[in-house]
């Protein structure tokens, strides 16, 4: 039983499961499986042969996993897809509005809305999908809320992202640029995928009156 | 396998009498014959009973350690319980009907 219930506490950590979390998970763990111990059976036998993926599955379900990893992970994904994609569009294509939006002289000064309606789609989409896939790939389980909420503010980001880095860029070298607002855009991804969790921590507490297991 | 997607609704049945903590849950449905919970999967059932609002839960001291944690059906799990009492009988019908040899037809 001891095995059992150290592999789950290992699996509830790397998950990211806060201590009051996992004391609570453990507790009730632990107390069930004396009480399957009392009528002989054992814990291997009562969670399973994978702990691991008991543990897994049970705190998921619970919404306790905060794997802080997966907003890292968010950013890594989105400043390595939009580079890629910024330096793609530079050498392939080449495009008129890709020099201009990461122009020093004509960023600030051109129509923002003009630029970044055709920016927009050809660097958002593959960037939130991107990260979209990754969060996927790891089963995060507020996915579909990050994606939702990034499509709808990242217009806004990448504008934001593409002004700061004008600003901030002494030339108007476009890989230089792009790398800027590719860093600063996957800033504002880790940023958003924070908020998400932060407000549905807060939308759980109100609804259900109390504080979202987890919560320290 | 079958009981993959029926063991929501079992695990509500066996509540409804009265509160139960996980093993009695376990050994409850064990004893009745599904012996296929016997993995630990009636936890992340319970999780997400309770995030759905189904069932409450509370902790009451036992005789022996720290308090144990009991599972309720609430009001909701009640109404949900009933309605698939009634779902499972029409398909349980209709799959025995379509089941039966052609000479017990």
């Amino acid at each position: 039983m001891t095995d059992v219930v150290a592999q789950c506490r290992t699996t509830w950590k790397r998950l990211g499961v806060s201590a009051r979390a996992r004391a609570d998970l453990q507790s009730e763990l632990t107390n069930d499986l004396a009480a399957a111990a009392e009528d002989g059976v054992d814990a291997s036998t009562f969670v399973g042969s994978d702990a691991a993926a008991f543990a897994h599955e049970w705190a998921l379900a619970r919404g306790v996993t905060r794997a802080r990893w997966h907003v890292l992970g968010c950013g890594v994904v989105a400043a390595v897809v939009s580079l890629g994609v910024l330096v793609a569009l530079d050498l392939l294509v080449r495009p008129a509005w890709l020099s201009q939006f990461f122009g020093r002289q004509n960023a600030v000064n051109d129509s923002w809305l003009h630029l970044y309606s055709q920016a927009a789609p050809v660097f958002v989409v593959p960037v939130l999908l991107a990260v979209a896939l990754f969060l996927k790939a790891v089963k995060d389980p507020l996915a579909l809320r990050t994606l939702v909420v990034a499509l709808v503010a990242s217009p806004a980001a990448l504008w934001v992202c593409a002004q700061m880095a004008t600003r901030l860029d002494g030339t108007a070298g476009t890989v230089r640029g792009a790398l800027t607002v590719a860093l600063l855009f996957a800033a504002a991804t880790v940023v958003l995928r924070a908020t998400v969790t932060a407000v549905s921590r807060t939308t759980t507490s109100v609804r259900t009156g109390r504080a979202p297991a987890g919560t320290p | 396998m079958w009981l993959r997607g029926l063991l929501d609704v079992c695990l509500m049945a066996a509540l409804e009498p009265g509160p139960l903590y996980g093993y009695e849950m376990t050994k409850r449905l064990t004893d009745a014959g599904l012996g296929g919970v016997a993995d630990g999967s009636i936890y992340p059932a319970m999780a997400r009973m309770e995030r759905a609002g189904l069932v409450t839960t509370y902790r009451q001291s036992s005789a022996a350690g720290p308090p144990r944690k009991y599972y309720r059906l609430n009001e909701a799990g009640t109404a949900l319980l009933d309605q698939r009492r009634q779902q499972w009988d029409e398909f349980s019908g209709a799959v025995t009907q379509v089941l039966k040899r052609g000479d017990q037809r």
